[in-house]
């Protein structure tokens, strides 16, 4: 399946965006670094297992892996956004990558990720 | 209880009932006036920062410098770094506390997800998962960096 990174980047930013709609502009370097980092860790999952180089249990770990570390990035905003918004935009983005991205077989893991945080 | 000082009691909580709901849409008080930056964790989180590169270059390497074997005591110093960021994050600045949980659980994530010796994680993970990792542990630093 090919991706257009950039599309989802876009997408990816656009949904982080809706949900931190109060993030201070000083915020936002941070947001546009996320989406970019988040999908390309995203596509590389998926390729790798679409090519069958790394097995259905090690790319749900890669997964997790991911969420976690999208996670950090965005407790880390210096912008006032309670944590409601944080876990919402975070569900959001995941999703709209994930799906994008060829990953969608994986949402509901992905979900069951974030839920837990 | 005397009747002044149950009409005192009424009056306290009413008070508090009317403002509860004000101060539940309210910013935290850490993220309004977060902790000093602190000298300890920024030394550690920078450590950090110096234990992740060689951890994601050995990742990296061709086999078998880069299988889960091989790179283990990477991902454990790495860890007793972030560890350390903790117990050195007095007084607590809370977002820093739940930063380094989360590159915690971001590391055992993909530890676990490293295949079995002697094959190695295809390197396009590695280097993905790296700038991910290095984008939470950069806002640790910054926010322990004194400013001005």
């Amino acid at each position: 399946m090919a991706i257009n990174v950039a599309a989802v980047e876009q997408q990816v930013l656009a949904a982080i965006k809706a949900a931190a709609g109060g993030a201070a502009p000083a915020s936002q370097a941070t947001l546009v670094q996320l989406a970019q980092d988040l999908t390309a860790a995203l596509a590389a999952i998926e390729a790798d297992n679409a090519a069958g180089t790394i097995t259905p249990a090690q790319a749900q770990s890669l997964i997790q892996a991911t969420v976690d570390g999208a996670k950090a990035a965005l407790v880390g905003l210096a912008a006032p956004i309670a944590q409601a918004i944080l876990s919402a935009g975070l569900n959001t983005l995941i999703t709209v990558a994930a799906t994008a991205t060829g990953l969608g077989w994986a949402v509901p893991i992905i979900q069951a990720v974030v839920n837990g945080l | 209880m005397t009747s002044h000082k149950r009409a005192r009691r009424l009056v306290a909580i009413a008070a508090a009932s009317a403002i509860a709901p004000l101060l539940a849409g309210c910013t935290p008080i850490h993220i309004l006036f977060p902790p000093p930056p602190n000298p300890k964790v920024l030394a550690d989180a920078q450590q950090a920062q110096t234990d992740e590169k060689t951890l994601f270059a050995q990742l990296q390497q061709p086999a078998p410098a880069c299988d889960a074997t091989s790179v283990a005591p990477l991902f454990a110093t790495v860890k007793a770094d972030l560890e350390k960021v903790r117990a050195d994050n007095v007084p607590q600045n809370p977002a820093v506390d739940q930063q380094a949980i989360q590159l915690e659980k971001q590391l055992a994530d993909l530890q676990a997800g490293l295949p079995a010796p002697p094959a190695c994680l295809p390197a396009n993970i590695a280097t993905t998962q790296q700038p991910l990792f290095e984008l939470g542990l950069s806002q640790i630093v910054t926010k322990e960096t004194p400013k001005g």
